[in-house]
């Protein structure tokens, strides 16, 4: 267990790095000058060499891609180039709404596609389960930014439910935003969860719970959770790895100030030391996140922990 | 982990084959003498416009017999593009921030930061310096004609317009104030929180970074400049109540406004607030300098500057404090720019005790009409600055409303909704809704008509532009007066504008003083 996890830590590094390098490579190879997206169309030629100079814009790739890294290793976060503030208070500044959107979401999708599909299956309301994960199926392939559009256009627009402008100080606010978030993780865990869930009910175990005339919470919760979760958290591991790239969407749209806002103005301004951070915290936010849905199905399938012995 | 592991690899997969395309079209672009004209622009500033704008050019020199291939790029390709020379034309904007011609002129001088038409003319040279380094008005004025003369016969750019702003307001919000300048004034506005709004991201908060209109709009709310813009773009005392011009054009004077309070601050020693002195203004203009600011250009000329960007002195001799209500501006050579240059944002006044590393988001430390509370990147909150100088013609102390808040809310239909709504007391409208508002003869819809209208004249130009550097069309005026002569900016202007802009015939378009007739 201990070589496992230290394996997987190892590996954690490794992914960051691999990340982080990626990041820097794509930010090197975007067209356009930091310079000039922070200063302007105005500023003089001295002004702009002087930027240059004091942000270690002009030293060749490999030293920037050196102190890129240096930096990261030592949590020397700078300032960034764009909003002229300290890294680290940006993104502490920025945290806590994308923590709030992220929570809500979460808590979307585990009462969307693990909760409700469990009571409709107890209910024994089979068919109203298909169009239930028919329609998330129609949810989850349009892309947040355009769903988001949709939802606001209807919501706000049409029925007049809410507001058009987001207000974060009105909790149930946040549902919107959240559930645009989260419908591409629910469909994708709804249909795996649903799937292994029938799978289970189907088998032989399940079949000698039920001629033990065990009541069917009973038989759902002892005798098919354990075999359906496993697989379906694999692929909520998935689905949560897309809400990094989902908030950029979502926070943009419905205009929460966020992580994800933050991510696209730096890329709109080239800021490097915002993006190297930003990065930094998204890959290690990913990779934990995995590990610890990983944890969880070594806890939940003795199987796996086999495989590892 | 496997398939965590995988969708990794297949976002960043895509991101490089996105990069190889970018810089295969770039290679692969072709520059032969029969191609058609190239016109690049950015859809991501003001897509409607310039996708619209583009297809009438393209229309209108179809009709000519000249073929116009369109290039729709990003923002950042965009600007890279530009910068290193790699287009033959781009239909671009050029929005002025202080009310002189010469700011029209700026990008032609062949010694320029940016020359987006890498233009070269010792004659336009000889003459934009002669208006710049001019001792009196009516010789800046004769030069500025003059540079302007050369640039309509050489033509780098083709003029074509320049756009109104329309701002629908409710009935509350009557008293919104605008210029031509993007100065927006909700201090006479009687309500008691207004809500605003801004399409545009908000790049700083710091007076001296700000040069686009999302910081300035925040920005010029709390802090105020020696002079400012009133709404019919003149000139008009603001921190500074008089100046005065030395006979040789080389002492500039100011007399500051007397007793007028800084917002309060914890970085004053007790009490927490403190009145203005001339001692401030000076220490604004330095910290511009020393910050490297994009707007440091405009101190180059004032004595004792290069010394002190050098190190040699801790102060610049030129800006001199001979008593608290007095302030004054030595220059090396007379400037006949100085004073619309002190109007940009970036030489708004700030305390001398701010420190090096002042936190702008965390509240404001100006003299002007609204103290900034919080500023989380997407609501900026204000408060009135109970104590400020100001009142209205009636007398009624400003600002009059208690709060306000300025969103940023970039699309424009949403916008739309919230305003309709009533959470909205100020509306931007932008060209993409100009259909569903206004009918063909520009007036609003019935069910928009018990909004109250606000329609200001920018002082911008929306022109094409060629890269001088690039045969054929760089290289052949005779090319660039055919297009010219194609051309037919007043069908945007009625079609697309519904009226609500103007037909530019020069480079310097109407509004500037000494400019008005065309």
């Amino acid at each position: 267990m201990l070589r496992t996890a230290l394996s997987r830590l190892g590996w954690m590094g490794v992914s960051v790095w691999l990340i982080v390098t990626i990041a820097f490579s794509a930010i090197s190879a975007l067209p356009g000058d930091t310079a000039r997206m922070v200063l302007g169309r105005q500023a003089s030629v001295e002004t702009v060499s002087a930027f240059r100079h004091n942000s270690g814009l002009d030293l060749p790739w490999w030293r920037q891609y050196l102190v890129f890294v240096g930096n990261i290793l030592h949590l020397r976060l700078g300032d960034s180039l764009g909003l002229h503030r300290p890294v680290a208070t940006v993104i502490s500044e920025r945290l806590q709404a994308t923590l709030q959107l992220i929570g809500v979401a979460v808590a979307l999708v585990l009462i969307l596609s693990f909760l409700l599909p469990m009571l409709l299956r107890v209910a024994g309301l089979k068919r109203v389960l298909s169009v239930y994960t028919n329609a998330f199926l129609l949810l989850g392939i349009t892309p947040p930014y355009v769903l988001g559009v949709v939802l606001v256009a209807c919501f706000a627009g049409i029925l007049k439910w809410m507001p058009a402008i987001f207000d974060p100080g009105r909790p149930f606010e946040w549902l919107l935003p959240g559930l645009v978030l989260a419908a591409y993780p629910v469909t994708l865990v709804l249909r795996l969860f649903d799937q292994q869930l029938e799978q289970a009910t189907a088998s032989p175990y399940a079949l000698r719970a039920r001629s033990y005339g065990l009541p069917r919470t009973v038989i759902l919760v002892r005798e098919l959770l354990p075999n359906a979760l496993p697989v379906a958290l694999a692929g909520l591991a998935n689905g949560l790895a897309g809400f990094v790239t989902g908030t950029f969407f979502v926070e943009v749209t419905f205009g929460i100030p966020g992580l994800g806002w933050l991510t696209w103005q730096a890329i709109a301004n080239r800021d490097i030391p915002l993006l190297a951070a930003l990065c930094m915290l998204f890959a290690v936010a990913v990779t934990a996140v995995s590990a610890l849905l990983d944890l969880a199905r070594f806890g939940l399938d003795p199987r796996l922990r086999g495989q590892h012995a | 982990m496997t398939s965590l592991r995988h969708s990794h690899r297949s976002r960043s997969l895509s991101l490089l084959f996105g990069l190889l395309i970018v810089v295969a079209s770039n290679g692969c672009r072709q520059r032969n003498q029969t191609a058609p004209l190239e016109i690049l622009y950015n859809i991501e500033e003001q897509p409607t416009e310039k996708m619209a704008v583009v297809q009438i050019l393209q229309a209108q020199l179809a009709q000519a017999g000249i073929q116009v291939k369109l290039e729709p790029v990003s923002n950042t390709v965009f600007y890279d593009r530009l910068a290193k020379g790699q287009f033959e034309s781009t239909f671009e904007l050029w929005a002025l921030d202080y009310n002189d011609a010469e700011g029209y002129l700026t990008d032609f001088y062949s010694k320029a930061g940016f020359r987006l038409s890498k233009y070269s003319s010792q004659e336009f040279d000889q003459l934009y310096l002669k208006g710049l380094f001019a001792a009196g008005e009516a010789d800046k004025q004769e030069a500025f004609h003059a540079a302007a003369a050369v640039l309509a016969r050489d033509l780098p750019w083709i003029p074509l317009y320049s756009n109104e702003e329309v701002f629908l307001l409710q009935p509350g919000a009557k008293a919104f104030n605008s210029n031509a300048y993007d100065d927006y004034d909700y201090a006479e506005v009687a309500l008691p929180a207004i809500r605003a709004a801004s399409d545009v991201e908000v790049k700083t908060l710091d007076p001296a970074q700000c040069y686009d209109l999302g910081s300035k709009h925040l920005i010029s709310q709390s802090y105020e400049g020696l002079v400012a813009l009133d709404a019919d773009n003149r000139i008009v005392p603001s921190l500074a109540t008089s100046w005065k011009s030395s006979p040789d054009q080389r002492l500039l004077t100011f007399q500051l406004r007397s007793q007028v309070l800084f917002q309060s601050s914890p970085i004053f020693a007790s009490p927490t607030q403190r009145e203005l002195t001339s001692a401030d203004v000076k220490a604004s203009f330095e910290r511009l300098i020393r910050s490297n600011s994009p707007y440091a250009y405009i101190f180059d000329y004032v004595q004792g500057v290069s010394a002190f960007k050098s190190g040699q002195e801790a102060h610049v001799n030129g800006f001199q404090a001979p008593s608290p209500g007095e302030f004054r501006i030595a220059l090396d050579r007379p400037l006949s720019t100085m004073l619309p240059w002190l109007l940009a944002p970036a030489a708004y006044i700030l305390p001398k005790e701010l420190p090096a590393q002042y936190d702008f988001s965390r509240g404001s430390v100006g003299t002007g009409p609204f103290v900034l509370k919080s500023f989380d990147g997407s609501t900026a909150q204000f408060g009135a600055f109970t104590q400020y100088w100001a009142s209205d013609h009636l007398g009624v102390h400003l600002p009059i409303a208690r709060k306000m808040t300025i969103r940023v809310i970039k699309d424009a239909n949403t916008q739309q909704l919230a305003f309709r709504q009533g959470a909205l007391d100020v509306f931007n409208v932008p060209l993409a809704l100009y259909p569903s508002i206004f009918d063909s003869r520009g007036n609003l819809r019935p069910d928009w008509s018990s909004y109250t209208l606000h329609q200001v004249p920018l002082a911008n130009l929306k022109f094409l532009a060629f890269n001088m550097n690039n045969a054929p069309w760089g290289a052949d005026v005779a090319l660039r007066r055919k297009v010219a002569e194609a051309l037919h900016p007043e069908v945007i202007v009625q079609d697309l504008f519904l009226g609500k802009a103007e037909v530019d015939r020069s480079i310097i378009p109407a509004g500037i003083p000494g400019f008005e007739s065309r």
